[in-house]
């Protein structure tokens, strides 16, 4: 606040514009004489948005001015992070079912078991019957994407658990995630701060809606209990058990099926 | 000449300001009055650079939105005079915005014309202008410019929050604050007699 605060805001290791300019600038930085009847405005208007509650108001993205999460100054280890969660995410969300698959899997319902989905599968592929295709327009690109879940329960949150699970996996650096799928767990959660107990909660908390199976295997795998799927992104050992209950072995039913109506 | 980087200030008070607003968001009135102290001062001056003499009005409205939303706001002392800074311009944009079409004689202009002649010393007559008559000058500089070097040396931003600030990349905003810096330096220069009468003198709002 002193008068030549602004000379010292030049770098003294650097050449100075003048004396002039400092003199100026030391001038145009000199505080302003305030206003009592607008300090009393601003502290009006500070209880009042007490009143309504407003400072539990979550805070937005232009809010945050933490250091390290300036724009454009991401540390390394951040970006690093975030790559690795959206790579993680994706993952998810397409093992999910959420993202359709660009391999034609409408086509080919019987892909062998840990391969690319879209290669050849003779022993399972052997004369393809009309009820293959009949299945496929539900498990097509984007199709019917909500009838879906085996369990009834709506896709949605399948996805929203794959992506919680993904959150999980890259917990403490999951703030910085810039993907749509952080978006949208941000604000079903209601807030960046609220995300943790909201993943703990869907994933953790209800009895229902384990189902790491669903961030496993396409849906035609034969074999059902083949959940370890070696691709799959993120898994860690806290979920295995949790694929053990009752839901996964609903999933592994109802791909079941599939695989059936692909072999008959 | 100079590089045109101004170093980060760490403001004195920053570490007492983070602390106060963290008190306010917790409804504390009393932190909030300090924190409004603390911050009303430089904002003016950032404000009256911008639309001159309505700078009072747009910082009511501005204060009325920092004190709606401070609970939102994330981060330390520094953090805050950003946060502030961008809520106060925004108002300051809109206010441009409202006014474009009525050209006005400001206060600011009033002190531009009253600026000590160069006659004597420029050093003594430096230390006679007054704030206003600084900001008018400052506020002659091309938008960018001027908004620059608000934010840097009166506001005190570091150049990535100034940045921020301005939704522009740290580079550009650092060469606008050094072309700015660099012509108000040749416009008080001892030889260039005359120049701070600048009777073309006008604020960033007339000139929109």
């Amino acid at each position: 606040m002193t008068e030549n605060r602004p000379v010292d805001a030049m770098n003294p290791s650097a050449e100075s514009y003048s004396p002039e300019l400092d003199a100026l600038l030391a001038a145009a930085a000199r505080p302003a004489p305030e206003d009592p009847r607008a300090r009393e405005r601003a502290l009006t208007a500070f209880r009042a948005a007490r009143e309504e509650g407003a400072f539990r108001s979550p805070a937005r993205p232009e809010d945050d001015w933490r250091p390290g999460e300036k724009r454009g100054r991401r540390p390394f280890k951040v970006v690093l992070g975030a790559f690795t969660a959206s790579v993680a995410l994706g993952g998810a969300a397409l093992a999910a079912g959420v993202v359709p698959e660009p391999f034609g899997r409408g086509e080919d319902p019987a892909p062998a078991v840990g391969s690319a989905a879209g290669l050849p599968s003779p022993g399972a592929g052997t004369g393809l019957p009309p009820r293959a295709s009949s299945a496929a327009p539900s498990g097509a690109p984007g199709a019917g994407e909500s009838s879906r879940a085996p369990d009834g329960r709506p896709l949605q949150a399948e996805d929203q658990e794959a992506r919680c699970r993904a959150y999980e996996s890259v917990e403490g650096r999951g703030r910085a995630l810039d993907s749509a799928a952080w978006q949208q767990l941000q604000q079903a959660a209601g807030g960046p701060d609220e995300v943790a107990e909201y993943c703990g909660e869907l994933l953790h908390g209800s009895g229902s809606g384990r189902g790491s199976a669903a961030a496993t295997a396409g849906p035609a795998v034969p074999e059902p209990q083949e959940t370890a799927q070696p691709g799959e992104p993120v898994r860690d050992d806290g979920r295995d058990g949790g694929g053990g209950t009752g839901d996964s072995a609903v999933d592994g039913g109802g791909r079941e099926s599939a695989g059936r109506s692909g072999g008959s | 000449m100079g590089k045109g980087e101004v170093r980060r200030v760490a403001e004195p008070y920053d570490t007492e300001l983070g602390a106060a607003v963290a008190r306010a968001q917790e409804g504390d009135e009393d932190a909030f009055a300090f924190v409004y102290d603390l911050v009303q001062p430089r904002l003016l001056g950032y404000l009256r650079g911008m639309v001159g003499d309505e700078a009072d009005d747009v910082a009511s409205d501005a204060w009325l939105e920092i004190a709606r939303d401070i609970g939102r706001f994330r981060g330390d002392g520094a953090g805050f005079r950003g946060w502030s800074a961008t809520i106060a311009r925004h108002r300051a944009l809109d206010h441009l915005r409202r006014q474009k079409s009525r050209p006005r004689a400001t206060l600011l202009e009033q002190d531009l014309l009253e600026t000590p002649g160069r006659s004597d010393t420029a050093g003594e007559a430096l230390e006679s202008l007054s704030t206003g008559q600084a900001l008018a000058l400052i506020a002659t500089l091309p938008q960018d410019q001027a908004e620059a070097v608000l934010l840097r040396v009166v506001v005190g931003l570091d150049g990535p929050a100034a940045a921020r600030v301005l939704g522009k990349r740290p580079g550009a905003v650092r060469t606008a604050a050094h072309r700015g810096l660099r012509r108000l330096a040749q416009q008080v220069a001892p030889r260039s007699t005359g120049a701070v009468t600048n009777p073309a003198a006008r604020t960033l709002g007339s000139a929109r």
